[in-house]
């Protein structure tokens, strides 16, 4: 595994992590993974939850998203999702559309290695992410999509707390036919902190007086 | 009037009309009605139902907004709304985030000059433009979202076929408090065609043989 790991760019070597919790890491995109990035855009089958058309994507097309996504760093959040055991990148996850005006931000998410799913990542890689909208960015409603087809979606979003709020008709395509849009929602004020983000944003104590 | 005609530049002589309605004609927009447009983006007023943080906006900002709309001419699709009684400019409305292949899209209007208001002239144009996605375009679902603090816009959308499916709780920030999204959205198939669009949008009749 050494071995094979220093063949690859140092950084890859050792990954930078921003937010660590018990199964899932969370660390920046990096731009040696594009490659990687660019095989997980490739596969159909994940696509299908995405909703982007599912089209060949080139990894020259791939480091132009990168670049896309890094320069518009105020208002998109990304982050690469490790398998916390063995630090390998599975997926990444994002706040898009930031706006702390109006403190709402849309989440994506995507667990693309095919063996990593159902294991639970995605669960906790969503409360990590919500709770980092919440307690580090001071957000207050933070909304996703997920399509009426993507049963383990819907499952693992509502087992973290979003709520159903609306329902877009016949508004993705998806095998010959168009399903709806499921709407969710979590507000800040219904939304119980985990321990991992109200661990590294806290006040400092105060000093004991000098007796 | 033919004298105020001969000053004002020569594009505004005779405004181009796409699709005419009874009280109002939408045509493109005009790179010579910026400073008008500019001049409706920034009354605070107006932008309370946009959604857009009120900031001043400088005349080359609102040149560079269309620039860019022009060069997303793919995926949206942006008319100047006139009065049809002066031909007077009056706002804007257009489709945006045009999808052809799940069949969507998201409407946006503003009527500019606070003295269009209250004359139907924001249900026309939704009524017109809702014409324009199914029949022209061959859209199926068209969103929209507008304010809870808006009941004059839910009122036009509600009258020109929009119905709500869902609502967006505490994400929209105006005079101290944060307010609902309201979502509205309107199918295909349940609304009936507009006039004016089959009207345009119509195969030729059959000749007639020859005795």
């Amino acid at each position: 595994m050494n071995v094979n790991s220093q063949e690859e760019s140092p950084e890859a070597t050792f990954p930078v992590f921003n937010i660590v919790g018990e199964k899932v890491a969370l660390g920046p995109l990096r731009k040696d993974l594009v490659p990687t990035y660019t095989q997980w855009y490739n596969n159909f089958y994940t696509l299908r939850t995405l909703g982007t058309t599912p089209v060949p994507l080139t990894v020259e097309q791939d480091e132009r998203q990168h670049e896309r996504l890094v320069a518009r760093a105020d208002t998109e959040i990304s982050f690469t999702v490790y398998e916390r055991c063995g630090s390998r990148p599975i997926g990444n996850v994002g706040l898009f559309d930031v706006d702390h005006r109006n403190r709402t931000a849309e989440l994506g998410l995507i667990i693309a290695e095919p063996d990593a799913r159902g294991k639970g990542y995605g669960t906790e890689t969503t409360q990590l992410v919500v709770d980092y909208a919440f307690t580090a960015l001071g957000l207050h409603n933070v909304m996703l999509t997920v399509f009426e087809f993507n049963l383990a979606g819907i499952h693992v979003y509502t087992k973290v707390g979003f709520r159903e709020f609306g329902r877009r008709r016949e508004s993705i395509f998806m095998g010959g036919k168009l399903w709806d849009i499921i709407y969710m929602d979590c507000l800040s004020t219904e939304w119980e902190s985990g321990t991992v983000l109200a661990e590294t944003f806290r006040p400092d104590e105060p000093r004991p007086a000098a007796s | 009037m033919e004298e105020n005609r001969a000053n004002k530049t020569p594009a505004s002589v005779a405004p181009l009309f796409n699709i005419v309605g009874k009280k109002v004609a939408l045509g493109p927009l005009r790179k010579d009605l910026v400073p008008t447009y500019t001049r409706w983006m920034n009354n605070f007023r107006t932008l309370r139902t946009m959604g857009v943080p009120p900031r001043p906006l400088t005349l080359g900002q609102e040149e560079q907004w269309y620039e860019g709309t022009i060069a997303r001419s793919e995926t949206s699709s942006e008319f100047t709304i006139y009065e049809r009684s002066t031909e007077r400019p009056i706002g804007n409305c257009g489709l945006h985030g045009i999808d052809y292949r799940n069949r969507t899209t998201e409407f946006g209007i503003i009527i500019g000059e606070p003295d269009a208001r209250g004359k139907g002239y924001g249900t026309e144009a939704t009524q017109l433009m809702l014409g324009y996605a199914f029949t022209a375009l061959g859209l199926h679902n068209v969103m929209l979202r507008v304010f809870a603090y808006n009941p004059a816009g839910v009122r036009a959308y509600t009258k020109a076929g929009f119905k709500e499916f869902g609502r967006r709780r505490e994400s929209q920030f105006m005079g101290g408090k944060y307010w609902d999204v309201i979502y509205m959205e309107c199918l295909a198939t349940e609304r009936g065609a507009s006039p004016v669009l089959a009207e345009m949008f119509k195969p030729d009749e059959p000749r007639r043989a020859r005795r």
